[in-house]
């Protein structure tokens, strides 16, 4: 098990390095002079070049990245030039935003998604299971900012009963961290149940078919020890997977979801990085963004390994 | 048996499972068959804009704007008094187009990646495979959004974009078909009859093999890529007005959403039918052509 | 088991719902009572975030500038009706052949840090706007020295006289930050490091203002405290709190949920909506002695290889465009379309200009006099924050005689800098121009400017320049105000160097419960912040 998730960490951080220079090399290429953008008209050339040479931007691509990394390495993602302000700071104060977010809605998705596959597979072929079937579907196609806009339109115009945009942390006021990550949780959970109550219901309903299920009814043990305990234990493992894939998901979405409802997140901060064309910004975002992601399909990847010792030996 | 024999058997045995697969396909219900309709209409719709659409989407009337729905304009018109409707038909050109044109690249790129890394040595192997983890731990939205911001905005940059976005899904494919292929006798023949006809080995062989996953994939990833040009185009990150885009309606509406929600509200619709056509057809080609696949796409 | 998870789901769902419903309804309107009531907190709506709160560099009117007010106060203040009055100094006195300003300060005025505001404190403030401040090359270019007569008295000399110098005392060089607080950030030749900056940028303050910089969220919102200590009377309010929102569809919803007490920025859509339905006491707060924002588009007539360095074909796209119908469509008819650079009312509107009706045919006739009897293609550089809806309708309109208008959009950061190049093409200028203030006109359509709208774009004609220079170093009104009519002349019909488009104000909501001093007058919004009570 040790050598697995050592083997497991390596590799996750060996990717992590190739994210960053994927990254870095692509914020060469984004047109514009995000000094100038900053400075303003009133400026001379002599403040730019000062500027250009603060930032370290003369210096030789591979110099500029490596010192990047470093910094990183050590916490500091530089100092965004819009905002004037140090970036791990900015981070620091939104990513909670972000994770909370999205925590919420993986926890809440899975919960309803799972108990919906469950459903309709123990009830295959019934009004129950077409319903779920049907609204899965549909699910699978629906834009995010879409129905975003619709919960918008019926929840907090229409009926009132939501606050339009913003948000409150749990830590400071649970009550309306509750009213205003409402929609938002709600975005989420219609973006991704879909899939995870899919996947749900086709792993229970290949697994319900095994053999040892036969056995087990044969040999009399009860209908829902049967669903609960054997069924869902095995069906559940790959849906394990897809929560992980869920992360990305989520924390991709939350460019558009933090956008609708201006919520001030990692989404956001990107979001307004690209429209200024903020390179330290972006890179500094795309990188946390792509490191939560990897942590969290490192964190799954080691559940899995504790729960299926055939993973662990693929590793080897 | 001899040449000819074998030939024409193989021919049979194609000719059997094709039909074989039309059954399949269509014999999932009528789900299926109107959803294969819809897409039918979708593209007809989309390339034949010009003839289909009662309007110019970028006229503007202004003495119209935000008007709701009326005999003259089916779905009303948007906040500069253009027709909704024919905004919506040009917008279904601008869908697919970006899509299927995302798609074409992604998949040949990811293939022609798959079969290399598949096929070669380690080093290559690893490198490939490796840079598309790599790709992968960048959720979607965030690479196609830099990318795109990147290459300049515009709808090129957003196919483009959406096309290096899909090629890691082909990649992972391909380089699991081969690695399963590759163990096969017959290639491993082949391969005993000399290098020169590595090349002809993949394409005789291995490519056919992939075919069926590729289509199923392909027309999975329609249905995403849709979905990813009008987040972007929602998110503002290049199709310069007056372009009529799904996204920029959405977006366009929204500070009317209490007296005109139309213009923000119709695209939606269309997107959601399109993509869960696009997912349904995919289901009923997977069924038909692989149902290997099931469970996995 | 099934039916203990469906059930434990219900109780979870009802919980939350439980702290998540709202009450929709805004809150009544309370009988009027002369009695002013203290405590609470002010809420104000904006679209936008505070820009910084280093005092010399705070321009407005923008959202964010509502904390600027609240926390600095300036030498001079504007009545309603536009007139300016010493507020920091006790009096002043100009004298035009010494090419001096001479002020006293007044007595009793303290910073929130203690310290008292006297003839140093101004001496320091206004040779740090000289070095620092973001307008000095407009306002200061002037200044030769600053010297102390006594505790109380100024003088500033002058190399040439300007009368610009007046108005920028009532904004953006008039702000006083205490000096013993702002010299731990700037060092004694004036110069700043990075660090300090970006903490006087959006972490700490200094005024002599009713409110106290308590936090500001990035993005998100300023909490402004009140301060005990106020040298101006009392302060009713306990704090203020700006902002941030996303869209103004948020904001009409969070005005009607009651969420917002005010919101400064309203849209053209709601301004119209509210003022119909009487609700929200919808009022103008422009800067008195700014007045409105007169938008405009630029030409670029220096490129001999674009179309629109032919007079005709500007004039054709003038003619082209329906601005009665874009003041219905995407202003909801809420403000006046112009047709010079003033408004009606305005001192320098000339009643000769013509200005250019909707005509296409008159338009395809100019383009075929030009030569482009097929159209021709030209472009437009617009902000994308919120210059869309216009620009688009332009595009439509010009492409009905023919005219391909290619868009460039810019973020907000980049249309700042494009202000005096955008290279080929139109320029849409969003943050449109102040009109009362001829000041502001005066200075931007001078020949060899270098900061101005269109410096590097405009042709300007000798007469044209005159003019301007002419206005600007006039020693009285009514001279200043015919020499800058002429220049609408030139502009519009002679040249037809740009294309007015509409005059908007800052439209601000008001909830009923908000009390603005004993009148509720828009000046206490900007200047009397200490004034403000909530009736809650």
């Amino acid at each position: 098990m040790g050598t697995f998730i050592i083997k497991r960490i390596l590799w996750s951080i060996l990717v992590l390095f190739l994210v960053s220079i994927i990254v870095f090399v692509l914020m060469q290429f984004l047109p514009g002079d995000p000094v100038r953008t900053s400075l303003g008209t009133d400026v001379d050339q002599r403040v730019v070049d000062e500027w250009r040479e603060k930032f370290h931007l003369n210096d030789p691509v591979i110099k500029q990245y490596l010192l990047w990394v470093k910094n990183m390495l050590r916490g500091d993602f530089g100092t965004s030039i819009m905002y004037r302000h140090s970036i791990s700071d900015l981070i620091s104060i939104k990513l909670p935003t972000t994770i909370t977010l999205g925590l919420a809605g993986i926890f809440i998705s899975t919960i309803l998604a799972v108990v919906l596959g469950v459903l309709s597979a123990v009830k295959r072929g019934s009004v129950t299971d077409q319903i779920v079937t049907v609204f899965a579907s549909i699910g699978l196609g629906v834009p995010t900012f879409w129905i975003a806009i619709i919960f918008i339109l019926v929840f907090a115009i229409k009926l009132g009963w939501f606050p339009v945009q913003g948000y409150v942390a749990p830590w400071e006021n649970f009550a309306q961290f509750c009213r205003y990550a409402a929609m938002p949780v709600a975005t989420m959970v219609v973006t991704m149940v879909p899939s995870i109550c899919r996947q749900t219901r086709s792993n229970m309903l290949e697994v319900i078919n095994q053999d040892y299920i036969r056995t087990a009814r044969a040999n009399g043990i009860s209908e829902g020890k049967i669903t609960y305990i054997y069924a869902l234990k095995n069906a559940l493992i790959p849906v394990i997977t897809i929560i992980g894939l869920q992360m990305r998901i989520v924390v991709g979405g939350s460019v558009v979801v933090e956008r609708v409802f201006n919520i001030n997140g990692v989404g956001n901060l990107l979001m307004n990085g690209i429209t200024n064309r903020d390179y330290f910004l972006v890179q500094a975002c795309v990188m946390i963004i792509s490191i939560v992601t990897v942590f969290t399909n490192l964190i799954v990847d080691i559940c899995y390994g504790f729960i299926d010792p055939r993973i662990r030996k693929s590793w080897r | 048996m001899s040449e000819i024999d074998i030939k024409s058997w193989q021919t049979e045995t194609r000719k059997k499972s094709r039909k074989q697969a039309w059954r399949v396909f269509f014999g999932r219900g009528l789900v299926t068959k109107l959803a294969f309709v819809f897409l039918i209409v979708f593209i007809v719709v989309a390339v034949f804009a010009d003839v289909i659409s009662p309007y110019n989407p970028n006229v503007q009337n202004l003495r119209l704007a935000r008007s709701g729905i009326s005999k003259e304009h089916w779905l009303g018109c948007d906040s500069l008094g253009r027709d909704v409707l024919s905004r919506i038909i040009y917008g279904a050109r601008v869908s697919l187009f970006a899509s299927v044109l995302a798609g074409l690249i992604g998949a040949t790129i990811g293939l022609f990646l798959g079969l290399v890394a598949g096929y070669s040595k380690r080093i290559l192997n690893t490198i490939i495979m490796r840079l598309t983890d790599a790709l992968l731990c960048i959720p979607g939205m965030v690479f196609t959004l830099v990318m795109t911001a990147v290459l300049g905005g515009g709808l090129y940059a957003i196919v483009v974009s959406i096309a290096i976005g899909m090629i890691p899904t082909y990649v992972r494919m391909v380089v699991g078909m081969v690695t399963s292929l590759r163990e096969n006798d017959y290639i491993v023949v082949s391969q005993m009859l000399g290098a020169r006809r590595t090349w002809s080995v993949l394409f005789k062989h291995l490519l056919p093999n992939c075919f069926p996953s590729l289509i199923v994939l392909f027309t999975m990833n329609l249905g995403g890529g849709i979905m990813m040009e009008s987040a972007l185009s929602y998110l503002g990150v290049g199709i310069q007005p007056p372009t009529a885009t799904w996204g920029g309606m959405v977006s366009n509406g929204f500070p009317y959403l209490t007296t005109n929600p139309g213009p923000s509200i119709f695209p939606g619709i269309c997107i959601i039918l399109v993509v869960v056509s696009f997912n349904i057809v995919g289901d009923g080609l997977r069924d038909a052509l692989d149902p290997r696949l099931k469970g996995k796409l | 088991m099934k039916k203990v998870l469906l059930f434990g789901l219900v109780i979870l769902m009802t919980i939350v719902s439980v702290f998540a419903g709202g009450s929709k309804e805004p809150a009544a309107a309370p009988p009027e009572t002369v009695t002013e009531k203290r405590g609470g907190f002010l809420t104000i709506g904006s679209n936008s975030d505070a820009l910084g709160l280093v005092p010399w560099e705070i321009i407005g009117p923008f959202p964010g500038w509502i904390a600027s007010n609240a926390i600095f106060e300036t030498l001079f203040k504007a009545d309603s009706a536009g007139n300016l009055y010493p507020y920091l100094l006790e009096s002043y006195e100009t004298n035009v052949e010494k090419l001096t300003w001479t002020f006293v300060v007044r007595d009793g005025v303290f910073f929130q840090d203690g310290t008292k505001f006297d003839a140093e404190a101004l001496k320091w403030n206004l040779e740090n706007y000289a070095h620092n401040g973001i307008k000095k090359d407009s306002y200061f270019s002037k200044l030769d020295y600053i010297e102390v007569l006594d505790s109380k008295t100024v003088v500033m000399h002058l190399k040439e006289w300007d009368s610009t110098f007046f108005y920028s005392l009532t904004r953006e060089a008039g702000k006083m930050g205490s000096p013993t607080f702002y010299k731990k950030y700037v060092k004694d030749d004036f110069t700043i490091s990075d660090a300090d900056y970006a903490l006087i940028k959006n972490k700490v303050a200094c005024g002599t203002g009713p409110f106290m910089l308590d936090s500001w969220e990035l993005d998100n919102k300023i909490t402004l405290k009140r301060n005990p200590n106020y040298w101006n009377g009392d302060v009713l309010l306990d704090g203020i709190i700006l902002k941030k929102f996303g869209d103004s569809l948020t904001l009409q919803a969070a005005m009607t949920s009651g969420e917002i007490d005010m919101w400064y920025g309203v849209d053209a859509q709601f301004i119209t909506e509210w003022r119909a339905a009487n609700k929200f006491n919808i009022f103008f707060a422009d800067v008195p002695d700014l007045g409105g924002n007169i938008g405009v588009i630029g030409f670029n007539m220096r490129d001999e290889n674009d179309p629109l360095s032919d007079i005709r074909v500007r004039k054709a796209i003038q003619y082209a465009i329906d601005f009665d119908a874009i003041s219905s469509a995407v202003y909801f008819d809420c403000w006046e379309v112009l047709n010079q650079m003033a408004w009606k009312d305005s001192a320098y509107y000339n009643k000769d200009v013509v200005g250019y009706d909707y005509n296409p045919e008159k338009s395809k006739q100019l383009l075929k006099e030009a030569g482009y009897v097929n159209g021709c293609t030209v472009r437009m550089t617009y902000g994308t924050d919120g210059s869309e809806p216009l620009f688009t309708a332009i595009q439509g309109y010009l492409a009905d005689v023919g005219i391909t208008c290619n868009p460039v959009p810019m973020a907000r950061a980049e249309i700042s800098a494009a202000l005096y190049d955008w290279g080929t093409g139109m320029y849409l200028h969003g943050t449109s121009m102040p009109s009362l203030v001829f000041a502001q006109l005066g200075v931007q359509f001078l020949q060899g400017a270098k900061n101005t709208f269109g410096a590097n774009n405009f042709i300007i004609s000798d007469e044209l320049d005159a003019c301007m220079r002419g206005a600007l170093a006039a020693k009285d009104t009514k001279q200043a105000e015919e020499l800058i009519k002429r220049a609408q002349k030139i502009l519009i019909d002679e040249e037809c160097m740009v294309i007015p488009t509409v005059y908007t104000h800052q439209a601000v909501a008001r909830q009923d419960y908000v009390h603005l001093g004993t009148s509720n007058a828009p000046e206490f919004f900007l200047y009397g912040l200490n004034e403000v009570w909530l009736n809650k």
